[in-house]
């Protein structure tokens, strides 16, 4: 079930009301209810993959009750969790890349192997619930985290529907006691939920459905396009998966605030960042503390020498990028963010940025300003590998813009619409600009008159109506 | 609770209202809005492409009602035919143009081919009944209620009539709208168009109506660029087949001389100008008197 869709908008206000209307504020109701919505959330794609999900919920619960009883053989007991979760995110997800990957490096050596390469379904959101999963193995077994008893608060925490299919990735640690309190509807909370979900859907269904249309007809037809169309496909992409991704995300933690949860932040303004890692502290904030929590710092972190350091930003950057899909497109794209990152964490400028860009001021310096598009530059660049179907498409893509038919005009179908996504562009950048200090923007009418309130959340909604994209566009992230 | 739920159905409602006042703003046009602006019934039907003339009943004794559009498949052909028939818009012996373009028998049933996908069926959506439109989507009726309501506030705002979407650039070279047609010719299976095309031939029979086949005017460079053995082998070869099979009358203005040739009929190398269709009205419709004449002596 999408968000964005017809389906979504009859599910949630039914799972509301019978969870603040018919469970008596009973919290094993609410548990077994969010259970109950979360299976139908995801059944809606394939029933059949609901299998998967109750047999890691099944796997973790019964391993963390053991780790929390046994002294001894508690590593085995994690590795097995390790080994269940990443085999089945290692079969669905890159057994076909490993297979086609050895068949080509004989190859290469003379020997030539059959192999056939399996026709497999990617379970949509299996990166997303395996890493959750694992969090809460990791930290029971570093006595983080009480192992729990409550199977159906557990399941709630695995299968929780606002973040299952595309996160934030929680932690068990954040998420997992949010399940045993006691739930009572706050109107504050709710509205600001509501809010959050508004700007979600605006960032999604306008900006990001609209600019999807003029990158994948760029992208798909870059053999015949010019640098300079080359270039303005490669910002649509960049719009586009910013509007995709933090737009579901904007949702998911609105969808969880109607319902009393409290999910981590997962976008912060990241195009706003003055160096790359600002930029990766602002960018998919849950996966990258992941990747810091469990991979980083038990790696070593930024301790030891400089060798080790570069080890460890390669190794974190390179999981991250293969995190994102079973292609080499990722892997380097990853690489190309690790080369961006060492020369901050050699020079120790790793941790500069920390506040907000121009913090209390309207408009930034000329030096954050410069920085600031440079950072962006060097994202945009980046996002050519990520949205390329391959290494060969992504150079070929490279090598057209640094052409000089970059200095040529731009040359589309659709060119008037696209200059009509292009001021939405820009009419959004100045609007998160104006909120780049709040969580989300739309939350900048909270200190509002009612009147203003009321008024600003109409024309948002009748922008949305106006300017949405009927087009069907899935969510980016659902693929990995 | 209970002020965030009404504050919620209130900013819903007005929503809807909202977009119900911008929805009904404007009215149907196109095939849709010659759908409701039906008031007697026809005797002339015409359906086919653009390239199907938008006839001018006005100096004869028929009531005529032009279907045709642009870009227009075999199978929306046989839908307005049996959507018409099935509300009982028909008179009886009524004749049924099929005007069939170089193009056609290769085109699929939604013109998939064409950006943004889909767009080609969106008209049908206002007027067919869903089970008529192929691959009928309900989340595709919601989001061209979504393209209505968009459409018809851009009205408001500019006050302009918006141009309907068309990718044919209709003033391109000859040599390049025939490449784009030929290929369109084989975009699709050939055999479903035959069979949609027998379907229709065979349910105005069965209504004891009067098919007949045309090949409107085209300027000669037009059928130059396609070639004399491209057009028999993949054009004239199946409508006599048709036409021969059904014993159907045939009229071929493809290569008529007294419009071919002239320049100054054709608004571009396939589509007549105001003058052009003037001009191929008058012989259009005295070859139809002639037909009907030759149907009633026979009878």
């Amino acid at each position: 079930m999408l968000f964005s869709s017809i389906d979504f908008a009859i599910f949630l206000p039914i799972v509301f009301i019978l969870y603040w209307f018919f469970t008596n504020n009973n919290l094993k109701r609410q548990n077994f209810l969010i259970v109950a919505a979360s299976y139908l959330f995801y059944g809606w794609w394939d029933w059949r993959f609901l299998s998967l999900i109750l047999f890691s919920t099944v796997i973790d619960y019964t391993i963390g009750l053991e780790l929390g009883k046994k002294k001894k053989k508690r590593k085995i007991l994690l590795w097995i969790s390790i080994a269940v979760n990443l085999g089945f995110l290692g079969f669905f997800k890159y057994y076909n890349f490993f297979l086609d990957n050895f068949v080509t490096a004989f190859s290469i050596f003379g020997t030539e192997i059959k192999a056939n390469s399996l026709n497999i379904i990617l379970p949509v959101g299996i990166s997303f619930y395996t890493f959750q999963t694992l969090s809460y193995s990791i930290d029971v077994y570093k006595r983080k985290l009480e192992p729990t008893n409550d199977f159906i608060a557990f399941s709630a925490f695995v299968s929780f529907f606002p973040q299952l299919v595309a996160g934030p990735i929680e932690r068990a640690k954040n998420l997992l006691p949010q399940f045993y309190k006691k739930r009572t509807f706050n109107y504050s909370k709710a509205v600001d939920g509501m809010r959050q979900i508004l700007w979600g859907l605006f960032k999604k269904i306008v900006i990001a459905d609209n600019c999807a249309e003029f990158a994948n007809y760029i992208f798909n037809n870059s053999e015949v396009m010019n640098g300079s169309t080359l270039v303005i496909g490669a910002l649509f992409f960049t719009f586009q998966i910013y509007g995709d991704f933090s737009g579901y995300s904007d949702i998911a933690i609105g969808t969880s605030r109607l319902f009393g949860f409290d999910l981590m932040q997962n976008f912060n303004f990241p195009y706003f960042s003055r160096n790359i890692a600002e930029f990766w502290r602002r960018w998919h904030i849950s996966l990258s503390t992941w990747f810091r929590d469990y991979l980083y710092i038990p790696l070593g972190g930024s301790r030891g020498g400089s060798w080790m350091k570069i080890r460890n930003i390669f190794i974190i950057f390179i999981v991250s990028g293969f995190w994102h899909g079973a292609n080499w497109t990722f892997i380097i794209w990853g690489l190309l963010n690790a080369i961006y990152f060492l020369p901050l964490l050699l020079t120790n400028n790793n941790r500069n940025n920390l506040e907000t860009i121009a913090q209390g001021k309207l408009i930034p310096s000329l030096k954050e300003l410069s920085f600031m598009l440079l950072t962006f530059g060097f994202v945009v660049f980046s996002w050519i590998f990520f949205r390329a179907e391959n290494i060969g498409h992504a150079l070929s893509y490279i090598s057209e813009i640094l052409s000089s038919s970059l200095f040529e005009i731009p040359k589309f179908e659709g060119r008037e619409r696209a200059l009509k996504t292009i001021i939405l562009i820009v009419v959004f950048i100045l609007i998160e600009w104006i909120g780049r200090e709040k969580k989300y923007t739309f939350q900048v009418i909270e200190s509002k008159s009612t009147v203003t309130k009321y008024f600003a959340t109409y024309v948002l909604l009748l922008t949305i109506l106006l300017f949405m994209n009927t087009g069907e566009q899935e969510f980016i992230y659902f693929q990995f | 609770m209970k002020k965030f739920v009404i504050e919620c159905a209130l900013g819903i409602l007005f929503i809807i209202f909202s977009g119900l006042l911008l929805y009904h703003s404007f009215p149907n046009s196109g095939l849709a809005k010659k759908v409701n602006d039906i008031e007697t019934k026809i005797n002339i039907l015409n359906l086919g492409t653009s390239h199907g003339n938008d006839f001018d009943y006005s100096n004869t004794n028929l009531v005529g009602l032009n279907m045709n559009r642009e870009g227009n498949t075999l199978y929306y052909d046989l839908q307005n035919y049996l959507f018409l028939r099935n509300r009982n818009f028909l008179t009886e012996k009524a004749i049924v143009i099929i005007p069939i373009s170089y193009f056609v028998f290769g085109l699929d049933e939604n013109r998939t081919d064409r950006k943004p996908d889909n767009s080609f069926v969106n008209n049908f959506y206002f007027y067919l009944p869903k089970e008529q439109i192929f691959s009928f989507s309900k989340q595709k009726e919601n989001g061209l209620i979504i393209e209505r309501i968009q459409s018809n506030t851009k009205k408001i705002l500019y006050n302009k009539e918006e141009k309907t979407g068309t990718n044919l650039i209709l003033y391109e070279e000859t040599v390049k709208r025939v490449q784009h047609h030929k290929k369109m010719s084989n975009y699709s299976s050939k055999e479903k168009n035959f069979n949609y095309l027998d379907t229709l031939i065979i349910e105005i029979l069965k209504d004891g109506n009067t098919p007949i086949l045309v090949t409107t005017p085209y300027h000669y460079s037009y059928n130059e660029q396609f070639g004399e053995k491209w057009l028999n082998l993949n054009y004239y070869n199946f409508v006599r087949k048709f036409s021969l099979k059904y014993d159907l009358t045939y009229l071929d203005y493809g290569y008529d001389r007294r419009i071919s040739l002239e320049e100054a009929y054709f608004k571009d190398s396939d589509h007549l100008n105001n003058k052009g269709k003037e001009i191929f009205n008058t012989i259009f419709f005295n070859d139809i008197e002639t037909l009907i004449k030759k149907q009633t002596e026979k009878q």
